[in-house]
């Protein structure tokens, strides 16, 4: 089975079955592009740090054998698609905020749609029934709104406070 | 702290915050949150507000989609939800479509000899909640005067109203009294997607004619500054009224008004072709009276029917006693060369833009040469589009590019034949040129583009944009023309239809615009 070496943004190589990695479309394109024949090739992820990398292919590992998603239906919004987290997939993304984050953006980096729609299904669902204030402090944002704007958005947002 | 210094960048660093995560992944996000938790997210940041904002819309869509839309795909394509929903919801901008009663289910025929009886609609029509936020009104389809009277009046804070014909045919004119909307700025009174055929079977003439001098009667607009009409398609006699009213509504708006577009776009009725007579002199003469008196600075004008010889002549009359517009588009079918002239030369100062087509024709209808010292004196003029009488390339030579401005960035030509120098002149020769359309301009002996020309434009790597449609003069190597990038070279060459399509890509270099193939019925016409 052929095999690809992955080197992470700290310098560390991984060695992964190209089966597993197929999910990333990035990894795809790469191997494609560079015809690797030889196993001792490296497919270079800037922007991957070793830790998120072994978290991407334990995912992978564990959604190879998925059936591949029914092309996007552009029709289809999201949430409908994926209403349910599997007891795997929520044990597996039980993890700190920033490593959520370095996940997120690894998925997106390697275009892996199923690991990148199950981290904004956690995000979201972090999100929802949290006021502005509770999510800039749960998300460490900070309030660049002058207190007019907030003032006049919340004017904009009346309607929507009640029931 | 050292200006200058990268160390001190504003990249966000700090690992925690959510706003590491880029647009193309928060977006996802929000679009995952229910409708309230997005509506209060837009109070988290800026960020935050201008992503939600853009994924609301903050738009509302009621009724049905109309199928007498005015031509803005987002709203061909749009979810129209049940009319009831207006009046739960604080917006501002709402489209109201077709409202009908949802209930009932009949053929389209049917609803079509019906739509205007009370009993299609519900009996009663939700006011906005929150009416002091809507800003900008469109109304699409057929509605009843008590709707119209119940949903407009309290808007105060309008902005823009836009009224299709098939809502103002339907309208009581004894309840269009309603209040000054001292904000509204843009009035758009339109209906050009209408056949005139679908027209007449179900609405009537008189009564939009009726209804528009109303609207127009009205005094309640007082900071108007662009108006857009368009002439109801059947004026029958009240072609004459409608062109009153319509002068004595811009002469109210004098003050304020600075936009005017007008179209008349379908075959209304025909007119004798000896406009001259007393009556004729007399409209002329108040049109330019009435000019006069209003500075506008954008004025489109469209008169597409070959029979709109006085509604033409009028209007051509109102555009020339003007003299300080940046930006004129004049579209009438018979555009004599002394208007583009007087326009040109009143507006030389100000002039940004010119937009003139269906132009020049003789007494005969041959197309004259093009004078283009008319455009010489224009020292601002940055986009200019001409366009000729299609298949008409008899008379060589009509346009003298060495006399336009070299302060031009976009140049469209269409229909107008044109001399390879002069092509070359245009493509290679003026240092702000970012954009040119060129079609049918001829393709053989002295006329179109030369295949060393193009091969000039993409060594140049000047112009963003360029088309050429059906002008090539020459052949183009069968495998193309390389582009000249040593990374990736690409070979460009005309395409189907006979078009060359380029754009300057990213690095600088021109690649062929990316278009979806044509469907195969279309490419078998081809041959």
């Amino acid at each position: 089975m052929p095999f690809v070496n992955l080197e992470s943004s700290d310098g560390d190589l991984v060695k992964v079955d190209v089966d597993v990695i197929k999910c990333s479309v990035t990894i795809n394109a790469l191997i494609e592009h560079l015809g690797l024949e030889d196993d001792n090739e490296v497919v270079p992820l800037q922007n991957v740090g070793t830790e998120t990398l072994h978290k991407v292919l334990a995912w992978a590992k564990h959604h190879k054998d998925d059936l591949p998603s029914v092309d996007d239906d552009e029709d289809d919004p999201p949430r409908e698609r994926r209403t349910d987290i599997t007891t795997w997939d929520a044990n597996f993304i039980k993890m700190e905020q920033i490593q959520l984050f370095d996940l997120i953006l690894a998925a997106n980096y390697l275009d892996i749609s199923g690991l990148l729609d199950l981290g904004c299904k956690i995000v979201a669902d972090m999100i929802k029934g949290k006021t502005a204030d509770e999510i800039r402090t749960m998300f460490n944002i900070v309030n660049d709104l002058t207190p007019q704007e907030q003032e006049q958005i919340r004017k904009e947002n009346e309607w929507c406070e009640e029931k | 702290m050292d200006i200058g210094s990268s160390d001190d960048d504003d990249v966000i660093t700090d690992a925690t915050t959510l706003d590491r995560l880029p647009l193309e992944v928060l977006e996802p996000i929000v679009k995952l949150l229910p409708y309230k938790d997005m509506v209060k997210a837009t109070e988290v940041s800026i960020r935050w507000h201008q992503i939600v904002d853009e994924l609301l819309g903050r738009k509302l869509f009621v009724g049905r989609a109309c199928q007498f839309t005015p031509d803005d795909e987002e709203r061909y394509r749009h979810n129209y939800v049940p009319i009831t929903n207006m009046g739960k919801l604080g917006v501002n901008t709402c489209y109201v479509g077709e409202v009908v009663d949802n209930t009932k289910s009949m053929s389209s025929l049917v609803y079509y000899w019906t739509k205007l009886k009370d009993t299609l609609f519900g009996p009663t029509l939700p006011k906005f909640k929150y009416p002091h936020l809507l800003k900008h009104i469109f109304f699409d389809g057929p509605l009843l005067s008590r709707y119209f009277d119940s949903i407009v009046r309290p808007l105060q804070n309008l902005e823009r109203l836009d009224i299709h014909w098939s809502a103002l045919c339907s309208l009581n004119p004894a309840n269009m009294d309603f209040p000054p909307f001292n904000r509204l700025e843009t009035l758009n009174i339109w209906g050009h997607k209408l056949t005139q055929g679908l027209f007449t079977q179900f609405y009537s003439s008189s009564q939009i004619v009726g209804n528009l001098l109303v609207l127009l009667a009205h005094n309640q607009f007082p900071s108007l500054h662009n108006l857009a009409m368009e002439y109801p398609f059947d004026l029958k006699e009240n072609a004459s009224k409608v062109t009153d009213s319509l002068l004595e509504f811009l002469i109210k708006h004098q003050k304020t008004i600075t936009k005017f577009k007008l179209c008349v776009n379908l075959f209304i009725t025909e007119e004798p072709n000896d406009w001259d007579s007393a009556e004729d002199r007399n409209w002329v003469s108040k049109a330019k009276a009435a000019s006069k008196l209003i500075k506008l600075k954008q004025m489109d004008l469209n008169i597409c029917s070959i029979y709109k010889v006085r509604l033409a002549k009028i209007w051509n009359a109102f555009v020339e006693a003007q003299n300080s517009l940046d930006s004129v588009s004049v579209m009438t079918f018979r555009l004599e060369q002394n208007v583009m002239r007087r326009i040109c030369e009143q507006n030389f100062k100000t002039l940004v833009s010119i937009g003139l087509t269906r132009l020049v024709l003789s007494e005969e209808g041959r197309s004259l040469p093009i004078d283009c010292t008319v455009f010489e004196t224009c020292s601002l003029l940055k986009s200019l589009f001409l366009e000729g009488i299609p298949a008409n390339t008899v008379d060589p030579g009509i346009i003298n590019v060495f006399k336009l401005p070299k302060t031009l960035e976009k140049v469209e030509l269409g229909s107008l034949p044109m001399y390879i120098q002069d092509s070359r002149r245009l493509l290679t020769e003026f240092p702000n040129m970012r954009n040119v359309f060129l079609g049918d301009i001829g393709h053989q002996g002295d006329f179109g583009v030369e295949v060393e020309t193009i091969k000039q434009v993409i060594r140049d790597r000047k112009i963003t944009f360029i088309t050429l449609y059906g002008c090539v003069n020459g052949a183009i190597p069968e495998d193309g023309i390389p582009n000249g990038n040593p990374d990736n070279e690409v070979r460009i060459n005309v395409r189907y239809y006979g078009m060359l399509e380029l754009k300057l890509n990213p690095q600088g270099y021109y690649e062929p615009i990316p278009r979806e193939p044509l469907p195969d019925m279309f490419v078998d016409d081809l041959d």
